[in-house]
């Protein structure tokens, strides 16, 4: 384990370099994905897109594709109940099948059941749909403007949503600082791409019953929405999960695949199965959305923070999706890392005709923290301060409330700062880009600093809960089951929840059997998003554990004639406390329990936090229980006649609470990073006319196995006094800081910044080329203005 | 249709197989739909991620560029091969035990296209390793710990050569 210790480390099972729960089944190939799943008479569906981004539907002609033998349903917008779906409290404008209107190349207008791929291919190709085009806006600047026209009706300016928020005398303290500046930074479509692409299956028996098994990270919840969407009682819908391949928030919950596959299913009465390919899923599902951000900082002379003002243009898509939520968070969360006085927040989530966004790891945090943190370095080069210095003057504390109102508990992100800085070797390095080896003449080296702060699970998104209930029960041979209604999309949560039964009862790791997300079966769990599983679904499956552990000391309190008080559980017994020989086998007990005692041995253990989340109007509020921090090192090579930016270090020190499994968190640093490096450097959705033109795996870069730096995960444990044996959780924090860190070693290389992600090569060698054009006219080299005394230094138009 | 169709048969990990397949059937598609080995993914079906690499007369393949009906007479090998009920091969046990698999999707692509290596060099370096699985995407890990599964599997490997 790498880092430092601060906490009891006398655990049995926890801290321990376990294997992954269900690593079995994924190494030897009998882990079964929706991909894999069939039905017997299991029909296949496909889906008939619009191919304009913008248009009225005059007509859909249907009936050549009924007549196809081997077609056993078509449907288009017409059928089904027409319920509009989304998410809380935003527009809710999505529909499983559009009826009348069409808003981006992709939108769903019908879709075919048949007996085979080829035959329902067949049947698309004879529906008949025409349409009344109309005027497209790809850009979000065109679609906020006043004589726009309007994608969905009645939203004025294409706004789905806008905030402001206000906390501090604003004008006070800018009117009065030092120092104010001024960037504006922007950020571009990504994919999530998991390895699986979306599927679904869906059986809706004869008995009016519908069995789903969709690609979802929320089962239960995506139960509520189905049923609503197709106007079916929530008794008759199950949902099951299956092993997901990946989802990085890409499947947090149902978005028209999976009404399609149930209205299909009902129409046909048979089981059907769509399955989107590689191309599919990168046109029509749902990406991380771009954003153009603009940054404003009040700062005192001697390098303090005084007031910020950001101000978010969200390219919302056709669709809401989360685009709301996404940009809310994106104005709350990576403030959180400073102490800031006053703060400013303006922004509006504005359609386009183009595919849009949903959940992509860090939701928001990515293109927000980019910006932020890009920002703070550019003023640290300008006041010639040092940007770990900065950080560390102005970063938050233990205990700290927020301006907005974030109450933080556990932080320790001074000392992630430190290490970070210290495990880069910051003080030997930074500023120092010339290389000695003269084989790299033309290679110039950066180093470059960024923090994250991240929720550890989040209150809002289906309400103002953040609600999980876990159930454990005893088998007689002393082992147990957990049931959560939560889920494992990779990321290790299985193992995290069931280490923490393991630890509670004094069991081994692999006698903690897991039953996940199957709404029958499972209590309900709001699912897995805003690194909330090791928070949420952690206590719930603790609590759990307690409440049996207590059952089974009563029992074996009555059975060794002594008091539950003096009775403890480890290594499958329960002994007594002051006289270990004294104690009697799991086993034994649930055997006693079961067949001579009549006693249950069930547990169950909810957790919802305390606390309603955010204000609606004001924005002030407490929206998570427990804080992540972090802070993210790296160290680049520049090649100035290519200019190619390799990635040769990275290291990543996060305050994880406690770590339940090192192996796992290290996993989900170092593969949150490499999601990081496609953001900044490779991966790029480019479209034209709205429509992406490098949809395919080959195209779409995200990173192999050569691109990979050294990654250094360091993980600082200081107890979190909310969290399950003091853990926080560590999903998505890596992810967010890494773009800006390669921004500001890029600057620290080359003396230029960058202001729109990705930093492709054409971008750094235009830099390059700006600089040295900039230097012959004697400016500095960031080729804009330098900050004045109270004057605004801005960055101009976005580089 | 029936002219469409062709008979092909080969050995399938160690078994003889005979199927009949449309003329235009991706080795992918006749392993996962017509002989039920899921284990072998279906990621972008155009050669780009290796979640199909099977391994085909000892050579790493993307299954989904290879047409069923060429392989008359192979030898094909799929991660349902690989283990032998309990007894796993090293690349899985060293793959479990380094927390190389997250999600899962990629490993048995993953785990053929490093057999393949470790079967044609036992000893591979680093670079070698990662110049072998440049073919296949992992979207979760980082490929930090897949590195190091396989170089502790090439060990155990050498040490029994």
């Amino acid at each position: 384990m790498k880092g430092e210790l601060e906490m009891s480390t006398d655990y049995a099972v926890i801290g321990k370099r376990l294997p992954r729960v269900d690593a079995w089944e994924k190494a030897t190939g009998e882990a079964v994905y929706v991909s894999d799943f069939k039905r017997p008479g299991m029909l296949t569906a496909k889906v008939l897109r619009s191919t304009i981004p913008h248009g009225r539907i005059l007509d859909i002609d249907t009936s050549k594709a009924e007549r196809l033998p081997g077609v056993k349903a078509v449907i288009t917008g017409k059928d089904g109940p027409g319920v509009y779906f989304g998410v809380t409290d935003g527009p809710i404008d999505q529909l499983p099948l559009q009826p009348h209107k069409v808003r981006f190349v992709g939108d769903e207008i019908a879709a075919v059941a048949a007996v085979d791929e080829d035959t329902a291919l067949e049947a698309l190709s004879l529906i008949q749909a025409d349409f009344e085009e109309l005027p497209a806006i790809f850009e979000p600047e065109d679609a906020f403007s006043d004589d726009a026209i309007e994608i969905h009706e009645g939203k004025k300016r294409n706004v789905a949503k806008d905030y402001h928020r206000q906390f501090g005398d604003i004008d006070e303290v800018f009117a009065k600082a030092a120092h104010v500046f001024e960037d504006e930074y922007r950020t571009h479509y990504v994919s999530p791409c998991p390895m699986e692409p979306h599927g679904c299956v869906a059986d809706f028996t004869k008995a009016g019953r519908l069995t789903i098994w969709p690609s979802t990270q929320n089962a239960h919840p995506a139960r509520e929405r189905l049923a609503k969407v197709l106007d079916l009682p929530v008794s008759h819908v199950r949902v099951i999960n299956h092993h997901i391949g990946g989802a990085f928030g890409s499947k947090i919950d149902i978005e028209p695949l999976e009404p399609i596959t149930a209205l299909l299913s009902m129409k046909a009465r048979k089981p059907v199965k769509l399955q989107l390919s590689r191309e599919e899923y990168f046109i029509y599902t749902r990406t991380r959305h771009p954003m153009i951000i603009n940054q404003k900082a009040a700062v005192s002379k001697g390098g303090k923070l005084l007031g910020r003002q950001v101000h978010i243009i969200t390219d919302n898509g056709a669709y809401t999706s989360h685009g709301h939520r996404v940009t809310s968070l994106a104005g709350n969360t990576p403030p959180v890392l400073y102490r800031n006085p006053a703060y400013k927040f303006d922004a509006y989530v504005v359609y386009t005709n183009k595919p849009y966004g949903g959940a992509y790891q860090g939701y928001g945090n990515p293109q927000s923290a980019f910006a932020q943190e890009a920002h703070f370095n550019r003023i640290c080069s300008e006041l010639g301060i040092d940007p770990v210095e900065f950080r560390l003057n102005n970063c938050t504390q233990a205990d700290d409330v927020t301006v907005s109102g974030a109450q933080v508990t556990s932080c320790e992100l001074s000392r992630c700062i430190e290490m970070a800085a210290e495990g880069i070797e910051w003080s030997k390095k930074h500023g120092h880009p010339v290389l000695e080896d003269q084989k790299k003449k033309r290679i110039r080296r950066g180093l470059g600093m960024a923090l994250v702060c991240h929720s550890a699970s989040s209150i809002g998104l289906h309400g103002p809960v953040n609600f999980g209930e876990a159930i454990v029960k005893m088998a007689e041979d002393g082992s147990v089951t957990l049931f959560s209604g939560t889920c494992e999309m990779g990321q290790g949560l299985g193992t995290a929840i069931c280490t923490v039964v393991a630890e509670e009862l004094g069991i081994q790791l692999e006698n903690v059997n897991l039953v996940l997300s199957d709404t029958e079966i499972t209590p309900p769990d709001l699912g897995v998003y805003a690194t909330r599983g090791v928070f949420v679904s952690g206590n719930a499956a603790q609590r759990a554990a307690k409440e049996l552990k207590g059952k089974l000391f009563e029992n074996t309190a009555e059975m060794l004639e002594c008091s539950p008080e003096d009775l403890e559980c480890r290594e499958g017994y329960v002994y007594v406390r002051s006289n270990p020989a004294k104690k009697t086998s799991l086993s034994q007990i649930a055997r006693d329990c079961f067949y001579q005692r009549g006693a249950s041995l069930v547990g169950t253990g909810q957790y919802s936090s305390e606390g309603k989340g955010l204000d609606p109007v004001t924005g002030y509020g407490n929206y998570c229980p427990a804080y992540i921090f972090g802070a993210q090192a790296v160290e680049i090579e520049v090649d100035l006649d290519t200019g190619q930016v390799k990635v040769v270090k990275v290291v990543s020190a996060h305050d994880v609470g406690c770590l339940l499994n090192p192996i796992g968190a290290e996993g989900q640093v170092e593969g949150a990073i490499s999601r990081g490096l496609g953001m900044a450097l490779s991966e790029e959705m480019v479209m034209e006319d709205g429509k992406p033109l490098n949809a395919t795996m080959l195209n779409y870069r995200v990173p192999t196995i050569l691109e990979m730096p050294e990654i250094v995960p360091i993980f600082i444990e200081q107890e979190e006094q909310n969290g399950p044996f003091g853990a926080k959780g560590i999903a998505e924090p890596a992810q967010v800081p890494t773009a800006p860190a390669i921004q500001d070693a890029l600057y620290d290389a080359l003396g230029v910044r960058l202001y729109t992600t990705p930093f492709t090569p054409k971008k750094v060698l235009q830099a390059i080329e700006r600089q040295g054009k900039a230097q012959k006219n004697g400016r500095s080299g960031n080729g804009k203005p330098k900050s004045g005394s109270n004057g605004n230094s801005t960055n101009g138009k976005y580089a | 249709m029936q002219a469409n169709k062709h008979v092909v048969e080969f050995m399938l990990n160690g078994e003889a197989v005979s199927v009949e397949v449309d003329v235009r059937e991706l080795l992918l598609h006749t392993l996962r739909e017509n002989l039920d080995l899921t284990g072998t993914k279906e990621g972008c079906t155009t050669g780009a991620c290796g979640a199909c690499a099977v391994i085909l007369d000892g050579r790493p393949v993307n299954s989904c560029l290879v047409l069923t009906a060429s392989i008359e007479g192979s030898e094909l090998q799929t991660v349902e091969g690989l283990s032998e009920g309990e007894l796993l091969d090293p690349l899985q046990e060293a793959f479990i035990k380094f927390g190389a698999t997250q999600c899962g999707y990629c490993i048995p692509g993953m785990l053929m296209t490093s057999r393949a290596l470790l079967d044609a060099n036992p000893n591979p370096s680093e670079n070698e390793v990662r110049s072998a699985l440049a073919g296949n995407i992992c979207r979760c890990t980082g490929y930090v710990k897949i590195v190091e599964a396989v170089k502790d599997a090439s060990k155990q490997s050498a040490a029994e050569v």
